[in-house]
């Protein structure tokens, strides 16, 4: 197990085999599914080709770093060649990729340091670093800040790139209350507080995926965060208790099940009619 | 329980004033400064305090005038309202009642909470953090209960302070407080007088131009690498 600090050099491999240490991925799938799930998920660690374009996607845009990918002249992976060279590519560490998706992740990275704000943010500091703390309660802590840089004039800057199907800022409550980003924003805050004393600065660089690569800079409501890192907390007590006892149930019970409104609704006004 | 003090004529202030700037026991920003030293009198006598008392313990900053928290708790309390404070490390809260209005408590609670909140995780509210705490909520409670109390000064040095070290309020984005935090550090050294022209510059230009040998001073100057401001300086004094 790592010791509280900040590790700027450990693989994304390692950083995800530290089951020890709670992570706000994990935290977020405790509350919003359960601890089976979280038990189970966390055995398995899990590669899908959504996951490996995002790593390319960071490894390009972050660190302008293309040795991950191999781009594979097909159409796309449906003929028998095409799937033995990306199995191919696969076992030799590499990330299969379409010409066409490739174009796609470098317009990302075009358009993420053609943004004079983005390329601000994103100077000075390091991509992929890993964070190791330890909570009040005792629990280790982690997480992975997609880029941190350490001193800025403003103090600490903990950045999180985000690509999305729609990078409207308007449209940015709906995907940071569905992926639980409150709740990333609070739990990276908290980790660079514990180890450094000061707060950082979070900020979301999210870019569009598809043919318009558009980029905004949306930021969270500081009083929702806070919300949200309360809603850590009961994460956090919820992994202390479920370790202690090594008990990982499902759902939780709740009260009798009541019928949706409209269902009632509906139901009512039919008998109301007879 | 006010101190009488008495009202000196303009002039002997003034000389009082010239005379006192030359100490140097006074604050720095005092040092040499009569100007500033007459308005601390001044604002002394308006507050009825003796000048030293202001000397020390008032402080204008942009032009508005602040004094420690324990000077607004002494002019409150002098003014005949009650304060209490109690805490400790972790919080401090002040509670005043007014003289002509004993039956209602004007509350101020700090605690560190509310501070990070504020953005006031200096070195000093880390290493002080019970007095820290104790200041803002004497200010706080004094500005919301006894305005009338504090002759102008609303704030305390130490918030005017920490309202100075951050160039832009917390509400810019990220982006914005970086470029504006940047452009400080950038402008930075531009504060240092690098535009003056040394007096030894002044006399050999003088005595080249008395000399005739003007354009020699001024390619010996380029030769040697001289600043653009000096370059310029000499240039244009040169005959047409």
């Amino acid at each position: 197990m790592f010791t509280p600090g900040i590790y700027p050099d450990l693989s994304n491999e390692v950083y995800h085999q530290q089951k020890d240490a709670l992570s706000s991925s994990g935290a977020r799938l405790l509350l919003s599914k359960s601890p089976l799930h979280f038990k189970v998920r966390q055995e398995k660690s899990e590669t899908n080709e959504a996951f490996e374009i995002g790593t390319l996607t960071h490894s390009l845009v972050l660190e302008n770093d293309e040795s991950g990918a191999e781009v594979l002249d097909f159409a796309d992976w449906r003929t028998k060649a095409a799937k033995e060279a990306a199995a191919a590519a696969r076992a030799a560490g590499k990330i299969p990729v379409l010409p066409k998706q490739w174009d796609e992740i470098r317009a990302m990275r075009d358009a993420v340091w053609a943004n004079e704000d983005a390329a601000l943010l994103l100077s000075g500091g390091k991509a992929e670093q890993s964070v190791f703390w330890q909570h009040e309660t005792g629990a280790m802590l982690r997480c992975r800040p997609d880029y941190y840089v350490p001193d800025s004039p403003i103090g600490p800057i903990c950045i999180d790139l985000k690509t999305s199907v729609s990078a409207d800022p308007r449209k940015f409550d709906s995907s940071a209350s569905d992926y639980g980003y409150f709740q990333q924003q609070a739990w990276y805050e908290d980790g660079i507080e514990a180890l450094t004393g000061t707060r950082p600065t979070f900020a979301f660089i999210v870019v569009e995926k598809g043919d318009v690569p558009a980029v905004s800079l949306p930021e969270l409501d500081s009083e929702d965060v806070d919300l949200a890192r309360a809603h850590n907390q009961r994460a956090i007590d919820l992994w202390n208790k479920c370790r202690a006892a090594d008990e990982w149930p499902g759902y939780a019970p709740v009260p009798p099940v009541r019928m949706k409104p409209w269902t009632r609704t509906n139901i009512e006004r039919e008998l109301e009619n007879v | 329980m006010s101190e009488i003090v008495p009202v000196a004529p303009i002039g002997n202030k003034i000389q009082y004033a010239e005379t006192l700037a030359h100490s140097n026991l006074l604050p720095k920003h005092f040092q040499n400064n009569p100007a500033n030293l007459l308005f601390a009198i001044e604002f002394a006598e308006a507050l009825g305090m003796k000048p030293i008392h202001a000397i020390t313990s008032v402080h204008v900053i942009n032009g508005k005038p602040s004094a420690s928290a324990d000077l607004i708790g002494t002019m409150v309390r002098r003014a005949g309202h009650k304060l209490r404070v109690t805490g400790d490390d972790t919080y401090a809260e002040a509670t005043l009642v007014r003289a002509d209005d004993p039956d209602f408590e004007f509350k101020a609670r700090w605690d560190m909470d509310k501070a990070r909140k504020a953005g006031l995780n200096t070195a000093t509210w880390k290493a002080y953090p019970g007095a820290m705490l104790r200041s803002r909520a004497i200010t706080e409670v004094c500005r919301a209960g006894a305005p009338d109390a504090l002759h102008g000064i609303q704030y305390s040095t130490e918030e005017l302070q920490s309202l100075g070290e951050r160039p832009e309020p917390a509400s810019g984005s990220a982006a914005e407080r970086l470029k504006a935090a940047s452009q400080v550090i950038d402008a930075e050294p531009a504060n240092e007088p690098v535009n003056t022209i040394p007096d030894e510059v002044k006399a050999n230009t003088e005595k080249a131009l008395a000399e005739g040998t003007i354009d020699g001073y001024f390619a010996w100057l380029a030769e040697n690498d001289a600043p653009a401001h000096i370059l310029n300086y000499v240039n244009e004094r040169m005959p047409a």
